[in-house]
């Protein structure tokens, strides 16, 4: 059985690095032995095949608004893959892309693929948090946010986590959770420095593909390293309690 | 504008020369100066340019800046100019304005026939203000420091508002995504000469990763029909021939790459269009080929018997041509990173398949670049956050048979390592 991974518009949306959010849940995933296929849809792409995870990551607002008819293109099948459980991790503008709406100024909106309820606002000035920490499910979250956005989701919709540092959402969230669909702001790339969440992503993927994930002592390893930069971010975070 | 009498000068400089003096005694930076002489005399960055036959030629890019600043410079020499020229990496108002006003005599007169100065991009237009530069060039728009530009397209804009304090011509890379359309754009307005240099569509499509510009998404790109005034047709490690005036020229280039390559015919073109029929393509490639490399970018360094390579790492542009660019799988690498490269989520998309392993891994962030290794599988040695006892960890380990240890460092893990293998001569710049 293999586990495929598909990463969105990679020409597009790669600012961050976001690729590394791809590398981070494949090297984890072949540690543990498991088959892994990776694929990558462009726009005009043929319409990809069902994978098990989708990664979508950050870019410009050029680059967003270039794809605003690929996305539309792709909605439905995306809105359906969430419906049905299949992971989505989005990052950054790629979080905005899969919301109902992308706004650049005050008359121009981009309609998105409506995973997650809510709109995003990226008109704002820019936000850039060097070490940007969310306090969630998964432990403490840490990253790099620089966008200029605001996200409003649905009072009902529930947030990634709650903001430790930084802005996020903007209203003390940071992003959103749909079914299995995951939005963020975090980058870093995000799953590279948070190996708790990148593990609930794959447990997530293979428990649904019927596929046993088991950590193995090279994910020990990793995640010393992984401990190391961690610790560097979460040094320059304010003594706790205290907001930005 | 009245011609400048130069005496009203002298209590200014002095004061600036008194404040450099006690800087220097108290081993601070070396913008000082240049802030207490604009205020005593606000105007006396432009009087001083404006005194110069070849007036004031801006150098701007995301890479390259210090590159063909110092190739621009040699060529200029080699025609027998007098150049005035800012230390590397001196490219800010106050660094700017304290390198011009070393060189400035008490009257506020240079002894210099063209000041040639590579520039910041943020400051760019705040400085051409000041100093109302003839020319310039614009090297490429790369996705570089996303954490204080936010996004490429926020450069590309800074370019457009220097270009409109350019007075008389500029030069562009015609095959950059971003500059090709401001060529386009300029043109239209027909203010401004504009020239451009490149390389052939062959050359780019067998460099691994071409010269890894930033895309622009938000049209379609022109097509690349203009003709460059320069243009690489060939690059090969340190060998590139360039194309100029219908004639094809072989060059030893003092470091590797296409991005090299393509800095010569962007100082080749510019040097052309500030000389006018006193440029000689000879006297320039020879200007070239004797020139060493600036401080750091390829540069070589001996240290008891083994060369030490230099290639710095700024973004992943300059990490991943300099990767490229290697001949053979490096034998003994340092890979340093520092607190100054805020944020090094673009370790990601860079191609690290010329690697092996890295040895010694160093700086206040080298975890990130340790991270980045885990997740490929790649061997790392050791994690010394401290750069000089990185270094002398490498200098200490087996003497590599390749006789070469490789160092990829940012700026400041550098200029520590230069100083540290006793190298001091920064202040110098790149004669």
């Amino acid at each position: 059985m293999t586990i495929s991974v598909l990463e969105l518009y990679p020409a597009h949306l790669s600012l961050n690095g976001d690729v590394g959010n791809r590398t981070a849940l494949v090297r984890r995933m072949r540690l543990a032995g498991i088959d892994v296929a990776e694929h990558a849809y462009h726009p005009g792409d043929t319409l990809p095949d069902t994978p098990d995870i989708v990664t979508i990551g950050t870019g410009t607002s050029s680059a967003q608004r270039s794809l605003a008819s690929d996305i539309a293109r792709l909605a439905p099948l995306l809105a359906e893959w969430s419906e049905a459980g299949v992971v989505i991790f989005a990052a950054g503008a790629g979080f905005h892309l899969l919301s109902a709406s992308v706004r650049f100024g005050a008359d121009e909106v981009i309609p998105g693929a409506g995973v997650f309820a809510g709109s995003a606002d990226a008109s704002r000035p820019r936000i850039i948090t060097e070490a940007f920490a969310v306090e969630s499910d998964f432990g403490l979250l840490i990253g790099t946010e620089n966008h200029t956005s605001v996200f409003v989701g649905r009072p009902d919709q529930k947030p990634i986590g709650r903001v430790r540092h930084g802005v996020g959402n903007g209203d003390g969230t940071d992003g959103a959770v749909v079914n299995n669909s995951f939005g963020t702001h975090l980058h870093g790339p995000a799953l590279v420095l948070n190996p708790s969440l990148a593990d609930h992503l794959i447990g997530l993927a293979t428990g649904r593909a019927g596929v046993d994930y088991v950590r193995s002592g090279e994910h020990d390893a990793l995640d010393k390293t992984v401990e190391l930069a961690r610790s560097i971010l979460i040094n320059k975070l304010p003594s706790s309690g205290q907001k930005s | 504008m009245s011609k400048p009498t130069g005496l009203h000068y002298v209590l200014p400089i002095l004061a600036g020369r008194v404040t450099r003096f006690a800087t220097r005694l108290r081993g601070g930076g070396s913008a000082m100066p240049g802030v207490v002489v604009q205020k005593l005399a606000p105007h006396i960055m432009r009087d001083v340019a404006s005194q110069l036959p070849y007036g004031v030629v801006f150098v701007l890019g995301s890479n390259g800046k210090s590159t063909t600043t110092n190739l621009l410079s040699a060529i200029m020499r080699e025609h027998g100019l007098r150049v005035f020229t800012n230390p590397s990496g001196a490219n800010m108002p106050q660094g700017i304005a304290s390198a011009i006003l070393a060189e400035t005599s008490l009257t506020g007169r240079m002894d210099a026939d063209i000041a040639i100065l590579e520039i910041d991009e943020g400051y760019g237009a705040v400085i051409a203000r000041q100093l109302k530069p003839a020319t310039a060039v614009i090297l490429n728009l790369l996705v570089d420091q996303i954490y204080r530009f936010g996004e490429p397209d926020k450069v590309a804009q800074m370019f457009r508002g220097i270009a409109a304090e350019i007075t008389s011509s500029i030069v562009l890379n015609r095959d950059d995504n971003f500059l090709g359309k401001l060529g386009s754009e300029l043109e239209a307005e027909g203010r401004l000469q504009v020239e451009y240099f490149g390389a052939t569509p062959e050359v780019q499509a067998s460099a691994p990763h071409g010269q890894v510009s930033a895309r622009d998404f938000s049209d379609v790109a022109a097509a690349a029909s203009r003709e460059a005034a320069a243009e690489v047709v060939h690059a090969d490690g340190y060998d590139a021939r360039i194309s100029w005036a219908g004639t094809v020229y072989d060059i030893r280039m003092p470091s590797r790459g296409l991005h090299y390559a393509v800095d010569i015919a962007a100082a080749f073109t510019l040097a052309a269009r500030n000389l006018g029929d006193k440029f000689d393509i000879q006297r320039a490639i020879t200007a070239v080929q004797t020139t060493k490399t600036v401080y750091g970018r390829g540069e070589i360094l001996q240290v008891n018997g083994v060369e030490v390579e230099i290639l710095m790492l700024k973004n992943l542009a300059s990490l991943q041509l300099n990767l490229d660019y290697l001949q053979e799988t490096p034998e003994s690498v340092l890979f340093a990173y520092d607190e100054s490269s805020k944020d090094p989520s673009w370790l990601y998309a860079a191609d690290l398949s010329k690697l092996d392993h890295v040895d010694v891994i160093s700086g206040p962030k080298g975890a990130f670049v340790a991270l980045r290794l885990a997740y490929e599988g790649k061997d790392f040695g050791v994690i010394e956050p401290d750069i000089t006892k990185a270094v002398q960890r490498m200098l200490d380990g087996p003497r590599p048979t390749s006789g070469r240890h490789t160092f990829f460092l940012d700026y400041d893990q550098m200029m520590a390592t230069r100083r540290y293998l006793g190298y001091k001569d920064l202040e110098a710049g790149a004669a």
